[in-house]
């Protein structure tokens, strides 16, 4: 398989075994891969630990997207960044972890920027909301029937 | 109040959002685009963020709207109804915004980094200075990069306080005995307004590490002031005085400073002498009154006149032409040999000189120069002269456009028109027209608006 490859692309392989076929200039853009491909210690295959199939199809999106439109006008790449971080928390959570842990710069900070974004002007009801809100149900349903609970005791 | 206490307790366990669980350095990548006091609100969404800004904030600014929030502190007006509140509120105002930054302090993790403070509120005697010391001495000895302090919220331009009354700059604080004099200090940046910067002995070590110093409106005291701070400045390379008293001669001399590579000295009362020895200069850029200088072994500009060898465009803006000779930009244009289009934007006024004989350079050839436009001119020689200059030595000139109407750089790309000078329609479009038919060839467009 890995004879058949193009040379300038890459495997990539996630946590799931999943494997992606990249050319290898939207895959440097992550600067842990940068640094192996350089260091010529990773074969064609490049396993990528602790990030899924479904996350890694999103950085990668991202990344060629970045590597494509440099000649576009930034602020379409602007709209488009906006819109791709735009998700829900979870998501969100494991797209960071895999920027962080990967050294993907442009998508880190389009990232935090999102976050920052959600806390910037708002409430802090309304974080609360946006952060813990998936639980919120969770604990008002636990409280309620911790004080039915109390309650009877008094009885 | 308890009660809603006791629910938070019971919450906190279910709290697990997965945002406060992320690494370090990309929480503080989130807090860095956040305002401090929208940073320091994260506190009160869970317990998990109770104390996570406290770890995560490096910078800090202490203004009016990151730490006053009543309506009747952030306004600067005082125009309250009676005299008692004209006194009392400015002293409540000053003690609320005392107390807000030292809880934040004291709120801050023991061992957190920070890089740079910023204070910008009005502190307009000394009297609170100890509290100012305190900040600054907390930032040093977390290794802050960056301090600017500006002690006055509204720049009066005509307000000089008095002697003493304003707030000392603390240098002791950077001095090699100093109280914090044996921790390594890693100022880079020292901007300060409205204060008093005065060390009265040299060897300040905390400033060796400085390469940016940026006064405005400071008391320099006197010279001797000065000639201990800068010989402290070891690795200053950008060096800015505006609108700073109390000194009437500046030496800038080997070896203090030997790294400066920019010197801005603007409107500084009192100064009637700068000297600059043995100092490679990039850049100096004087504005105020004529004073001397004096410059010994200095190269203020660098050695070789620039040249900008693909520049295409050039624009130059605010020219003032009565009297002046602007054949200056003759030289300018040998610099800018590749040079397509120029623009001169003249800024004059319409006091017409006598006819006088028409100066000529010798020939220089711009081999590229394709267009040029002259704004706001009013028909006085030294344009005309510059005009016979480009029409005689830019051989594929096709275009010269010359209009009377002033315009102005208003920033953005943005230029406002203005209406032509008086004369222009009596003497000075007729003068124009006059010399420089006569010059133009006839594969060219000379446009006389």
């Amino acid at each position: 398989m890995s004879s058949s490859l193009e040379k300038n692309m890459l495997i990539l392989r996630s946590s799931d075994g999943e494997e992606f076929i990249v050319p290898e200039v939207v895959a440097v853009m992550s600067k842990a891969i940068k640094n192996m491909v350089e260091d010529e210690c990773a074969s064609n295959t490049i396993p990528v630990p602790n990030v899924d199939a479904n996350i890694l199809a999103m950085v990668i999106e991202f990344c060629k997207k970045h590597d494509e439109s440099e000649a576009e006008a930034a602020s379409d790449l602007k709209t488009f960044d906006s819109e791709f971080v735009n998700r829900g928390q979870e998501a969100l959570y494991d797209l960071i972890t895999a920027a962080n842990f990967r050294d993907v710069k442009e998508l880190l900070d389009a990232l935090c920027q999102n976050v920052a974004e959600m806390i910037k002007g708002k409430s802090v009801h309304h974080i609360r909301i946006q952060f813990l809100g998936y639980q919120l149900f969770e604990i008002l349903t636990s409280n309620f029937i911790w004080n039915i609970w109390c309650d009877r005791d008094f009885d | 109040m308890e009660d809603h206490s006791a629910k938070k307790g019971k919450t906190s366990q279910y709290d697990d959002d997965q945002i406060s669980q992320l690494p370090c350095n990309v929480l503080n990548a989130i807090f860095s685009s956040l305002t401090m006091r929208e940073a320091v609100r994260t506190s009160v969404l869970s317990t998990k963020w109770r104390y996570l800004w406290t770890k995560s904030l490096s910078n800090l600014t202490f203004d009016v709207p990151n730490i006053l929030d009543r309506e009747e502190y952030t306004s600067i007006d005082i125009l309250y109804t009676s005299e008692i509140h004209k006194l009392i509120i400015p002293w409540k105002r000053k003690l609320a915004f005392l107390n807000s930054v030292d809880q934040l302090l004291a709120d801050l993790s023991p061992d957190h980094k920070i890089e740079k403070l910023k204070v910008h509120f009005t502190f307009h005697r000394n009297k609170y200075g100890t509290h100012l010391d305190r900040w600054i001495c907390f930032a040093i000895l977390r290794g802050v990069e960056e301090l600017d302090l500006s002690l006055l919220e509204i720049d009066y331009y005509f307000f000089v306080p008095l002697k003493g009354s304003i707030y000392d700059f603390p240098c002791d604080l950077l001095r090699e005995d100093g109280s914090i004099g044996k921790i390594k200090s890693f100022l880079k940046c020292l901007r300060l307004a409205h204060c008093n910067l005065a060390p009265r002995h040299t060897n300040l070590i905390g400033f060796n590490t400085l390469t940016t110093l940026d006064l405005k409106w400071v008391d320099l005291t006197s010279n001797e002031c000065v000639c201990n701070l800068l010989s402290s400045c070891r690795a200053l390379e950008w060096l800015s005085l505006d609108k700073c008293y109390g000194l009437d001669y500046l030496c800038i001399a080997h070896p203090s400073c030997v790294r400066l590579k920019y010197l801005n000295v603007h409107d500084c009362k009192g100064l009637s002498v700068i000297e600059i020895s043995g100092i490679n200069l990039e850049k100096f850029e004087y504005k105020g009154y004529k004073i001397s200088f004096v410059l010994n072994e200095a190269v203020i500009v660098p050695k070789e006149f620039p040249t900008f060898s693909n520049l295409k465009l050039l624009s130059i803006a605010e020219i003032p032409t009565n009297e002046c000779d602007l054949l200056w930009i003759a030289t300018l244009l040998k610099a800018t040999a590749s040079l397509q289009r120029l623009e001169l934007h003249i800024h004059s006024n319409d006091n017409m000189e006598e006819p006088r004989e028409i100066k000529r350079l010798p020939r220089c050839l711009h081999d590229y120069l394709k267009e040029v436009v002259i704004t706001g001119t009013c028909g006085h020689f030294s344009e005309i002269e510059f005009a016979i200059y480009i029409l005689n030595n830019a051989v594929v000139l096709d275009k010269m456009m010359i209009d009377p109407h002033p315009r102005y750089y208003t920033g953005n790309g943005k230029w406002d028109v203005l209406h032509a000078c008086d004369s222009w329609k009596i003497i000075g479009r007729k003068r124009v027209l006059e010399h420089l038919t006569r010059e133009a060839s006839s594969q060219m467009v000379l446009m006389i608006l």
